[in-house]
This record gives C-alpha cells, structure tokens and sequence, in this order.
C-alpha cells in the first residue's frame, strides 16, 4: 500500500476559514486506457481526493452539515461504471466536476494513479486542482 | 504566486512559536452515522499540530510545556462518548481539549476513519481552529 498522505502540506486554515475534506487512496478496478491491450478489461486505479470546503458552522452532529465523502465515493464509483473513460486526466476532471456538485466545495485536488501502467514503477498517473467555476 | 501556492495554508513555526505534533493516534470508538456503525468500535486516527507560544522550557518540568500525553487522555475519555456521528464533531471537540490548554494558540485537528469506506485506505477531516477565533465566538 502506498505511503502517500493526502497532502502532505496543510489545506485546513483557520484565518482562510477552510475545513479539509479528504479520501485517500479509494482503489477500484476500472476501465481505462488508450491502448490496445487496455480494452475489454478493468485495471486498478487508486484516487485520492483533496477537498477545501468553506468552514461553515457545524450546528448538529447531522451529515446535512459537512460534505458526505461517501456521497462522493459513490458518485466517483458511477462515474466508473458509466463506460470505458480514455485518459487519467479525463477521470480527474469528472471526478473534480462532481465534487464541485456540493455548493460548500472551493477547491478540488484530484489525483488519479493507474497501478499497473509503467512496469517497474508503482503507478503513473496525473493530479490537478481546481477552483470553483 | 501561482493558485497552488495561495490554496495551501502552511503555518509558519517562527515568531516565538512552536508546534507541538501528535500523528495517527489510534482512537477506538464508536463513531458514525449509518446502523453498521453505530453498534460496533471501528478505529479513529486522529492528528494534531498544535500552534502553542515558545514559552521557556525548565526540563524535566511537564507543566513548562504542552503535554500532549495528558491530551490524549482526554481524547481516549471523550472516544467513550458514543453519540457522536460527524468526524467533524469529533474535531471540534478534540479542538476544544486542546484549547483548554493557554499555551495553545491554534490548534489543528485531523480525524480519519480507515475503512470507513469499501475499498478505501481512510477519509476523515481536518480542521484548523485558532484561540482568537474561538475567543471571538464566546463574546
């Protein structure tokens, strides 16, 4: 298992008033690729997501008040099984896109590694971030 | 400055400042909002980075520094409380605990579930609070 955090510099700031919202390392098999030999077949892939979230009040020990990141792994899940998805840096723009689907996401640091892409190496993959539209 | 750099918060430790570091304490307890979780233990991990003032340290002498061991004794006592649902209500207790201490100017709390989630290595919170914002909250 890989050793990476999550950002390893930190995102939660009290004076920008940003909570840090994450999942590490969400590994799924998916369908991926641009190569011949990556068609027809599902290959791994890990995700990691980095969230900040405006840090609004937390009124109620209710999850209508944080950003549910099991809504959001379900919703990463979908986007898997919707077809086979060419480029990494296509899951991570879709992946971005859906995290901006809660009004409170600022910022969205998508990083997609495909396990089994370069031999000799643990993965190869992309990450970007993006801001609120 | 590019958009990566504004978007990360990096506390300086300079300015009369130290930080004091608790990382992946294991914390089992009873936390969660779905039935599977509310009748059984599942490990926390929790981190702090403690933002506290670089007051002169007389060895040997715990009271002349932030202990953090008598921090996570709190934090275990508080893990006994099984009503909380919310990582985030977790954090801002634990915030609470550790701004009881003067000392402590800001306090950064990260609350992971490993497992929570099927086929991932852990999702949590993290949240920075500082004593002049909680100062401010009280009045």
């Amino acid at each position: 298992m890989s050793n990476s955090n999550v950002g390893s510099l930190p995102i939660a700031s009290a004076a920008l008033a940003i909570r840090h919202v994450f999942i590490r390392n969400l590994e799924v098999l998916a369908h991926i690729g641009v190569h011949g030999h990556e068609q027809g077949k599902m290959q791994p892939v890990r995700i990691n997501v980095d969230l900040s979230v405006e840090d609004t009040a937390v009124p109620a020990d209710k999850l209508e008040y944080v950003v549910d990141y099991d809504a959001i792994c379900r919703r990463i899940r979908a986007i898997l099984a919707a077809g086979h998805i060419n480029l990494a840096e296509t899951l991570a723009e879709r992946i971005a896109t859906t995290c901006f689907e809660d009004a409170r996401v600022k910022t969205a640091r998508i990083r997609v590694e495909k396990l089994h892409a370069l031999p000799g190496a643990e993965s190869g993959g992309v990450e970007i971030e993006r801001h609120r539209p | 400055m590019s958009k990566r750099q504004k978007s990360l918060a990096i506390a300086p430790v300079s300015g009369g400042r130290r930080q004091i570091l608790v990382r992946n304490l294991v914390v089992p307890m009873t936390i969660g909002f779905f039935g599977h979780e509310r009748d059984r233990v599942q490990p926390v991990l929790v981190g702090l980075r403690l933002t506290v003032e670089d007051t002169p340290i007389r060895d040997g002498d715990l009271d002349s520094v932030v202990n953090y061991v008598a921090l996570v004794d709190e934090i275990r006592r508080l893990s006994l409380n099984k009503t909380i649902k919310l990582a985030e209500t977790l954090a801002e207790h634990i915030v609470d605990i550790c701004l009881k201490d003067r000392r402590v100017l800001t306090a950064c709390v990260r609350v992971e579930k490993p497992h929570a989630i099927h086929d991932v290595e852990a999702a949590g919170v993290e949240v920075e609070r500082s004593r002049k914002q909680r100062t401010r909250k009280n009045d």
